[in-house]
């Protein structure tokens, strides 16, 4: 009697599930997905400031080198008198 | 490749012209940079719609499932939908960050009137895209809030009744609407904002890039557009890029109980967080004013301030005519200040 009884509450117990909203998965469930995006993120980050890098360089340099032009025309611009 | 090209088209005027375009350097040249990101986050919208847009289906008793179908099914469906998710919410904070950076800085003054009026309605466009794409999930919140939001347009005086028929497509919001909501979406605002956003690149060429009032005696200096401020703009873009693929990686959008519109609304039901100020600001007014009805003032006020905010570069003489003109840097600060207070009460209540 006992078994039925635990057994008949268990049953109802998950039945109540039935009820509840069902919420659904927004993102990959599983472990080895979810550790996958998350690699695949960290990857992406470090691409972006791989890029980040060169670009800021690239930058400088080109800064650099119009800043040089800039005072090379100044220093040989003709003088008022 | 380029042999072949170069032997059919000239590209010497292009390279010509991106060699003689400057842009003016000085301290608030980082507000050149939030149209640019806001349109970066355009093209990601555009793109991503694309993709979601094949296996969406626009009829009322598929739509919800096929959202489920896409996030579930559909190998990285899941992570299409939360980059055109928070694409749209961050193109459209750009897009207010822009036009406040706009109006702080005086940049709507003589002669780029047309420029602000461009964009003013590119945000207005923006907006609808956010408010349509809303209501394709078809589930009980994006219902209400379109209910919301449709009919408070009918409390405009004589043309709100029209306004509001027409955007429900009937008396109610109904699987019509979701069809007219869809129609918007995918083809009348892609196809306008598109529309626009050539006009208002077209307009910054033209006019040129404005130098806030404080800095046009300060400085002269220019720097290349190509490749210096090209090369500034990817930077800006490629972080944008990293921020919305990890938001949409560690917070994809939830997806709500399905629309049922015989059903009543949804507790503290809330509409999306650009619209937040609007649906305070219509709460703070009483059901009734002096015998008024106080929704109508409350939508009429609210059109007021938005036309006077649309009509500024008119309004404001002084910096028509080149000076500071302090009243409307407070009459600015003070739109912003109502908007973001009215966003966080609004969250938060």
């Amino acid at each position: 009697m006992k078994i039925i009884l635990w057994a008949t509450l268990f049953i109802l117990m998950q039945a109540a599930d039935l009820w509840a909203e069902t919420k659904i998965e927004v993102f990959p469930p599983t472990g080895y997905d979810q550790a996958t995006v998350y690699l695949n993120l960290g990857l992406f980050w470090a691409g972006i400031i791989g890029l980040l890098i060169i670009l800021r360089l690239k930058l400088r340099e080109l800064e650099r080198v119009q800043k040089m032009e800039r005072e090379e025309a100044e220093k040989t611009a003709p003088l008022l008198e | 490749m380029k042999k072949w090209f170069e032997e059919r088209y000239d590209f010497g005027d292009l390279r010509g012209f991106a060699k003689k375009k400057f842009v003016p350097a000085h301290k608030h040249d980082i507000w050149y940079y939030t149209g640019g990101a806001a349109l970066f986050l355009f093209i990601i919208q555009f793109v991503t719609g694309m993709v979601l847009a094949f296996y969406y289906v626009p009829y009322f008793e598929q739509a919800h499932k096929s959202i489920i179908e896409i996030v579930t099914k559909l190998n990285m469906g899941w992570f299409f939908r939360s980059l055109h998710h928070w694409g749209a919410q961050l193109a459209i904070g750009f897009l207010f960050v822009h036009l406040f950076g706009t109006l702080l800085l005086k940049s709507y003054r003589k002669p780029r009137e047309l420029l602000w009026f461009s964009g003013f309605v590119l945000l207005g466009f923006a907006i609808f895209f956010g408010l349509s794409g809303y209501f394709l999930l078809w589930d009980e919140r994006a219902f209400a809030a379109v209910r919301v939001a449709t009919g408070g347009i009918s409390a405009l005086p004589l043309i709100g009744e029209t306004i509001k028929a027409f955007l429900r497509g009937g008396i109610d919001v109904t699987g019509e609407t979701l069809v007219r909501f869809y129609a918007f979406h995918v083809c009348v605002l892609p196809m306008a904002f598109l529309g626009l956003v050539v006009t208002h690149l077209f307009l910054v060429q033209y006019h040129g890039m404005s130098v806030p009032l404080s800095q046009e005696s300060k400085t002269s200096r220019q720097v290349p557009f190509f490749p210096n401020v090209v090369y500034k703009d990817l930077m800006f873009w490629i972080v944008l890029l990293g921020i919305v693929v990890t938001l949409a990686t560690l917070l994809p959008p939830e997806i709500g109980t399905k629309a049922d519109p015989l059903a009543p609304p949804p507790e503290n039901v809330k509409p999306e967080w650009y619209f937040l100020f609007l649906f305070q600001t219509l709460k703070l007014f009483p059901g009734d004013m002096y015998g008024l009805n106080g929704e109508v003032v409350a939508v009429l006020l609210v059109t007021l301030a938005i036309l006077f905010f649309f009509l500024i570069p008119f309004f404001d003489r002084k910096s028509e005519q080149g000076r500071k003109s302090p009243v409307f840097t407070v009459i600015g600060a003070a739109y912003l200040l109502y908007f973001i207070i009215m966003t966080v009460v609004g969250y938060f209540s």
